[in-house]
């Protein structure tokens, strides 16, 4: 033990210190008395172990050598732990320990050494390294925007299916298609012009939402062909349009199309959370 | 309307929802709630784009409690 102060710059006697000397029950007994002042433990063992309900037999006669068995004890709470650490963090190390180890097996070699006269005395290096790092099994290869892109690309339509009921409403607010009658026109017109808006909105925002998603290398629209992910969205727009349209001949004055474009204020709000 | 659509989705976007809504042994009331949804155009939308995502994209497997990778075999 002396060895080991001197190594790590400690007071032999004062910072390193005998404790007790008897059996096991007296070293726990003085922790127990003494809690929280001893940082680390060396346990050295004679005949058998019995430390915290454990039974560690400590003399191997039969096996004609020389056996010096001790163990480790540390005070946990100073020990670094994995609480509130990442999922994928590994468990850490604790480099005093493994140098108190070092220290205890160099102090041993040391003292065989100068018993024999061996001179210098051989000597452990140590290199430490963290545990592993495991894959988490549970996010391995997950994807986001398979599992829930359906509820983040349902907002490019219904933001057009919003501007699209507004537009219309504001127009029946102000009784143009009325006027469009008195021209000599009738609603077809009115209807098809709409119908064509429509189609152009829906084919802008599924050309522009497929092409920066493959652009973004998402798996959903690079695995699949182009038309299938491009119809999907502009008829799913279309859809919407449609339901605007239909929407439009309920909602009858502009404070109804005011309420609606509240719940966008309120939906965009929601896409930011 | 958005934000029933918004709930929808909410509720939808996991498209194990919408496949057990979908199931054959399911009670006679979810047919009722089926034909209701399917009125609504976000749960048409949910179903087909979950159906595309489980093809082209790896996804959830909840018997084997992972990820399974995309299997470009089956893809086409």
């Amino acid at each position: 033990m002396k060895y080991v102060a001197d190594e790590n710059q400690l007071e032999f006697n004062k910072d390193v210190k005998l404790l007790t000397i008897g059996n096991s029950s007296r070293f726990t007994d003085y922790l127990a008395e003494n809690q929280n002042k001893t940082k680390y433990g060396v346990v050295f063992c004679l005949d058998s172990l019995n430390l915290f309900n454990t039974s560690i037999p400590c003399n191997f006669e039969f096996f004609n050598a020389t056996f010096n068995l001790y163990t480790l004890v540390y005070n946990i709470s100073s020990a670094p732990n994995g609480f509130l650490a990442g999922p994928n963090t590994p468990w850490p190390t604790y480099p005093a320990l493994a140098k108190l180890k070092q220290d205890m097996d160099n102090g041993y070699m040391n003292y065989y050494s100068d018993l024999r006269g061996i001179n210098p005395a051989p000597k452990l290096n140590l290199t430490l390294q963290s545990f592993p790092i495991a894959q988490n099994r549970f996010f391995s290869k997950a994807d986001v925007v398979a599992s829930s892109g359906a509820f983040y690309f349902f907002f490019p339509p219904v933001i057009s299916f919003v501007m699209i009921l507004l537009e219309i409403i504001k127009e029946k607010d102000s009784k143009l298609r009325k006027s469009l009658l008195i021209i000599g026109l009738n609603n077809s017109p009115f209807w098809i012009s709409w119908l064509l808006t429509s189609i152009i909105f829906s084919s802008l925002i599924s050309i522009i939402l497929v092409t920066v998603s493959i652009i973004f290398r998402f798996e959903v629209f690079t695995n699949s062909p182009f038309l299938i992910t491009f119809y999907l969205f502009f008829l799913f727009t279309l859809t919407m349009q449609f339901l605007a349209f239909f929407l439009s001949t309920i909602l009858k004055s502009i404070r109804s199309a005011y309420t609606v474009n509240i719940y966008k204020i309120n939906s965009v709000r929601f896409l930011m959370h | 309307m958005i934000l029933v659509g918004l709930v929808m989705e909410t509720f939808l976007s996991n498209y194990i929802i919408i496949y057990y809504i979908y199931a054959t042994n399911t009670p006679w009331w979810v047919e009722i709630v089926k034909f209701v949804f399917e009125l609504y155009p976000p749960f048409n939308f949910s179903k087909a784009y979950s159906d595309i995502a489980n093809k082209a994209a790896s996804h959830f497997d909840s018997f084997e409690f992972r990820w399974i990778p995309v299997n470009f075999y089956n893809l086409f």
